[in-house]
């Protein structure tokens, strides 16, 4: 039945002359950045990769990624994201080479459109541009929020969905306010060893959604985003129940940003809360900014908690170069199992980046 | 090294100091008229101030007898880039100064959520990208419109 229902949907939306997209219909983008970090404080004297131990300080090629739009109609294009990350090379740490999105899109009206292929799973303020560093102020989005999974939890919701999704904006009639939505249905999460991409350790699809309230002139935004599938934690344990739901808030005057997002997620028996504030004020191409951001990991747990206070400034040399500066200063409870033993629980870190645009 | 990010920092802070001193808030904008043109053959006489803002900041994406809307953006070489056609046209009917503008694209490309209007540098351009095809949407100086294309009349509907 649903090949059935894909065939039809699939002869629908090609169009009869679709033989590939010629180069003035072809779109690429890109950044590349150089990363400079540094902690500093009570620090364990050992050779770990890390950040609380890069006592020495240490560039780092973080990003080269490559973006490509191709109109094949006026309703559909092609679309997608390819990382390289920290300078790879084969059996390097945490080098990496990451498609981050590729997809179909399809605009049916205004106000509806379909995607399909692997995507940046919609939901808060960051994720959809998760590491598209010329996209926001900081050299990292709020880590304990967005990278709860490398903090001593979990994905609050997994970074990618490899599904479909429908997506659009519809006004409101109120005030000038439009409702922006998303909602998928996808795979969701594996085993590490699983590639979720193309495989399913259970057969509970996930399911998600955004809604958004904006103004017209994008003054604010507030929404929730919401996620709910099974999680394969180990090989006897290949249905977790997943669920979670998150707030954000984003609001802009004058020169001004105030934004911030709480998320609470249920993974199976542990409970994770993470939630963060970031204020900003722009002068001219100088945006200082200060952030507070915390994690608890496990709820039901005892001194797990990870927060980090951050003061920097993001400073815009061209339209197309931007430099950013900042403090971090972390402090971590003595139960948070990202903490290998004799790693210090505070301490400072020293974060600057230079990102050029393409 | 062990000093870099010392030095850095005051560099930075010395810098940022200067120029934060000279900024003076909010825009000083040209009150230059600017004129929203379609092609000869599009059915509409005027466009709401926020219809229009959608269109160009790729979130309407069709016209209302359903062909893609195609717009674009006027940037004249050699002018102060607050005095440029995009600049006006930002502040006046997207309601954006133009860092924000720009911003706000950055966010569109990077979550593949659309891209900016394809750029031209001379109003002629404009002219004749808007009267090629019947779904394109441009805007000029009002002193450079002529006969070639039809001027949309923009109506505030937010205040």
């Amino acid at each position: 039945m649903f090949s059935i229902v894909s065939a039809l949907l699939f002869s629908m939306v090609v169009p009869e002359n679709a033989c590939g997209a010629s180069m003035d219909k072809l779109l690429f983008y890109g950044y590349i950045d150089l990363e400079y970090k540094q902690t500093t404080g009570n620090k364990y004297d050992g050779s770990g990769e890390d950040d609380a131990n890069m006592k020495n300080g240490a560039f780092d090629q973080h990003h080269f990624n490559i973006l490509m739009e191709a109109t094949v109609t006026s309703e559909i294009a092609a679309k997608a994201h390819l990382e390289f990350e920290h300078g790879i090379y084969p059996g390097a740490g945490d080098a990496a080479m990451v498609l981050e999105y590729a997809f179909v899109e399809y605009v049916k009206r205004n106000g509806l459109k379909f995607r399909w292929g692997k995507m940046l799973s919609p939901w808060g303020i960051y994720n959809e541009i998760h590491d598209s560093t010329p996209a926001y102020l900081s050299v990292y989005p709020p880590e304990l929020f967005y990278r709860s999974g490398t903090k001593g939890g979990f994905a609050l919701i997994p970074k990618w969905i490899t599904g479909m999704t429908a997506l659009g904006g519809v006004p409101t009639g109120i005030s000038h306010t439009d409702i922006d939505y998303i909602v998928y249905i996808g795979n969701g999460e594996s085993r590490v060893t699983i590639n979720e991409n193309e495989h399913d350790d259970n057969q509970n699809k996930a399911v998600g959604c955004r809604l958004q309230l904006t103004d017209h002139d994008e003054a604010y935004q507030v929404g929730i985003s919401a996620y709910y599938g099974d999680k394969a934690t180990s090989r006897d344990k290949l249905s977790e129940t997943h669920w979670t739901t998150v707030f954000h808030a984003d609001f802009n005057w004058r020169e001004g940003n105030l934004r911030g997002e709480y998320g609470r997620s249920v993974l199976g028996t542990q409970t994770e809360t993470s939630w963060y504030v970031q204020t900003s004020w722009r002068f001219g191409r100088y945006t200082p900014y200060l952030r507070y951001q915390t994690l608890n990991p496990h709820e039901e747990g005892n001194d797990e908690d990870w927060t980090i206070y951050l003061a920097g400034v993001n400073v815009k040399v061209t339209d197309y170069l931007f430099y950013k500066i900042e403090w971090n200063e972390h402090k971590r409870g003595s139960n948070n199992r990202d903490i290998v033993t004799g790693e210090p629980l505070e301490y400072g870190e020293f974060r600057s980046a230079l990102t050029l645009l393409f | 090294m062990r000093y870099l990010h010392t030095i850095i920092a005051l560099a930075l802070l010395a810098t940022t100091t200067q120029e934060a001193l000279s900024v003076t808030f909010g825009n000083v904008y040209e009150k230059s008229q600017i004129a929203v043109v379609v092609h000869k053959d599009n059915p509409l006489k005027e466009l709401s101030r926020a219809e229009l803002a959608k269109i160009f900041l790729g979130k309407r994406n069709f016209w209302s007898w359903g062909q893609a809307n195609d717009t674009c953006d006027l940037v004249e070489h050699g002018l102060d880039e607050q005095k440029t056609s995009r600049a006006i046209f930002s502040q006046r009917y997207l309601h954006k100064d133009l860092m924000i503008l720009k911003n706000y694209w950055i966010k569109m490309i990077f979550s593949g959520k659309g891209h900016p209007p394809t750029r031209f540098s001379d109003a002629k351009e404009v002219i004749n990208f808007v009267s090629g095809k019947k779904n394109r949407i441009g805007y000029l100086p009002v002193d450079k419109v002529n006969s070639k294309v039809k001027v949309l009349k923009i109506f505030d509907d937010t205040k």
